[in-house]
């Protein structure tokens, strides 16, 4: 590649490390977690609760919980910019505008003293500086990009007037108010029921469409991976095990993590088999194992397993996994 | 909106009715007032006519609908003690305490409710600390206390300010300092918890994550949130500073109407007490009404409700 340029991926993470030091003992809650992520291009980050979905989703930000996170290494890169190397102001120029997050619960992301419409427009008044009708009819385009029937009706309601979908679209239209080139939502449907799940999602996938802008897909259900990601990062116990795009993540899993938690779906072809389960619980994070996370519940560990973390294997061109028998037959 | 203020300003009324009724029975109940009135050689006759000038020899429902009407004419029977009309002895006092309680309130929302905001946007740091320290502490020492104290060393030992006394505003500052001191740690208190919760909410977080500056997020995010609790405290300190001025009225020789109606309670002055009890029940319930008011104009929740 040497001489030839080569546009730089949207955003670069690279060995990225989160502690959080809590009353019983510092959390590595993310231990060297590398990805990237190009223009409008769809990434699901996919694992069990407390796997540092959320912290590595915070971090980006550098927006951990305070007092206690802290970023303890790697890079973040936006755009080619290095977001560790920002001061307070300036990250604060960045969230909202150049990345917006979308949380978990719409019932408490919005503020319940505030409008809706009023909510929409901060984040355009913070970073754009509107004149007093542009303000108005930008945050009513917005709720109508969202799909909230008769905007200039409903700009003056409150959250508890609106069902969870509803909130979770005003949410969506706070996110992309400033037109950011990220959106990462954590997530975004796991506290709606499973009609408005599907609608949202489709929403979602056209709000991309039409602003082109890329996104990271917090989730544990790989339901919604398939139908929203391009590609998918595997994370168990703070680090990333597997990536792969979401065709040979689910043809060809090679991590055993991967194939399990694909085994633990339930499947239309084996629906008389019990569903799999994966014993045991995930490592302590307060003193990661040094070998593979994973091998205390992995079926195929062997002691070569528990010596050190195994090195990345590249199977196919964007295919790594984190397993000494990876690529093996 | 409207059903909501008009069930608020039944539930007043009737809480005013059965304070009258209380206040009713009671002062029935505290002995002859005739006895007080009347020159003891007075005969059998004269009291018959004291008795009947008075309506006390009418029935009981008979007198309380009298007394209730009078009442709501502002007519609650003539001093005892001062030989004028109760209500207007009550109006003449009433000047002096609401100049001490507002400005005891004004300091203590100056002061207690920036300190707790900032406590709790500081939670764990150096200005939390003091001002926590100073909160307890100003909860702890009993009001007549820090009056004493303060007159102490400010009036007596460096000669600053007046002992007693009303006058100039520098008759004031003691007294107000006395009276918001319990009201201030409180006040300090109730703000710092109500916005460590609201600080620690998803709408706050996704404020920080649309890039709003950190004095946005703040006022106009959390602190709207936590004035609820905010506005409910200063309802009771606002009803406190004039019930609870008793002490610091008496350590300070204040001529407010906490003096007044225990000096009328030892002079056996019952018509001086029902008009103190019954018009300081209407402002209970005129404050509470305002804070319902204030409620429904910060939360929509229950605008609308």
């Amino acid at each position: 590649m040497a001489g030839s340029e080569v546009t730089r991926p949207l955003l670069e993470v690279e060995n990225l490390r989160v502690e959080l030091a809590t009353r019983s003992g510092l959390v590595h809650a993310v231990d060297g977690v590398s990805f990237h992520l190009e223009a409008g291009e769809t990434l699901g980050i996919v694992g069990e609760s407390g796997c540092g979905k959320t912290m590595t989703a915070l971090a980006l930000q550098r927006m951990l919980p305070r007092p206690g996170g802290r970023i303890a290494g790697g890079a973040i890169r936006l755009g080619g910019e290095d977001l560790l190397a920002k001061s307070e102001a300036e990250m604060r120029d960045i969230r909202g505008r150049d990345m917006a997050m979308i949380l978990q619960d719409p019932m408490s992301s919005l503020n319940p003293v505030m409008s809706i419409g009023a909510q929409v427009a901060e984040p355009i008044r913070a970073h754009q500086r509107p004149t007093r009708d542009g303000l108005h009819a930008a945050v009513l385009r917005m709720l109508d990009a969202v799909r909230i029937p008769s905007p200039a009706a409903r700009a003056g309601d409150y959250p508890h007037q609106m069902s969870g979908g509803m909130r979770q679209r005003v949410v969506g239209a706070i996110a992309l108010s400033c037109r950011p080139r990220l959106l990462i939502a954590d997530e975004p449907t796991t506290a709606l029921d499973v009609t408005i799940q599907a609608q949202y999602l489709a929403l979602l996938k056209d709000l991309q469409r039409d602003t082109g802008v890329a996104m990271i897909l917090i989730t544990h259900d790989f339901g919604i991976v398939a139908k929203m990601c391009d590609r998918v990062a595997v994370m168990y116990a703070g680090r990333i095990v597997e990536t792969a795009d979401v065709r040979t993540l689910f043809d060809r899993p090679a991590h055993p993590y991967t194939r399990a938690l694909l085994e633990a779906l339930p499947s239309m072809e084996q629906r008389s088999a019990r569903l799999m389960v994966i014993d045991g619980q995930p490592p302590d994070l307060r003193a990661p194992p040094s070998g593979c996370r994973f091998a205390p519940r992995c079926t195929l560990a062997t002691t070569a397993c528990l010596a050190e973390y195994p090195a990345a294997t590249t199977l196919s061109p964007g295919h790594v996994a984190h397993c000494i028998r990876a690529g093996a037959p | 909106m409207a059903r909501y203020l008009a069930a608020r300003i039944l539930q007043g009324l009737v809480t005013l009715l059965a304070v009258s009724v209380v206040v009713f029975v009671l002062s029935r109940l505290s002995g002859d007032p005739l006895t007080l009135i009347m020159d003891p050689m007075s005969t059998k006759a004269d009291l018959a006519r004291e008795l009947a000038r008075l309506g006390l020899d009418r029935s009981y429902p008979e007198q309380y609908a009298i007394f209730l009407l009078n009442a709501l004419h502002g007519d609650f029977g003539q001093s005892i003690f001062f030989k004028r009309g109760a209500f207007e002895v009550f109006l003449e006092k009433l000047p002096a305490t609401l100049e001490l309680g507002g400005t005891a309130m004004a300091v203590s929302i100056l002061i207690a409710i920036p300190v707790g905001v900032l406590s709790a946007v500081h939670q764990g740091g150096w200005f939390d600390r003091i001002a926590r320290l100073a909160a307890l502490t100003g909860q702890s020492a009993p009001v007549f206390w820090i009056g004493l104290v303060l007159i102490l060393l400010f009036s007596v030992t460096l000669g600053w300010l007046p002992t007693a006394g009303r006058g100039s505003w520098r008759n004031l500052v003691l007294p107000a300092i006395t009276l918001g001191w319990y009201g201030n740690a409180f006040l300090m208190r109730i703000t710092r918890s109500a916005m460590l919760d609201v600080l620690d909410t998803d709408y706050v977080k996704l404020a920080r994550l649309e890039g709003l500056a950190e004095r946005r997020v703040i006022w106009k995010h959390a602190f709207k949130n936590a004035a609820t609790s905010i506005v409910t405290t200063l309802g009771l300190m606002s009803i406190s500073l004039v019930t609870g001025a008793v002490v610091t009225e008496t350590v300070f020789a204040w001529p407010g109407v906490g003096r007044l109606t225990v000096d009328a309670i030892f002079q056996r002055d019952f018509p001086v007490v029902q008009a103190a009890v019954i018009l300081i029940a209407v402002m209970v319930v005129a404050v509470n009404l305002a804070v319902d008011v204030v409620y429904a104009w910060i939360d929509p929740r229950v605008r609308f409700g």
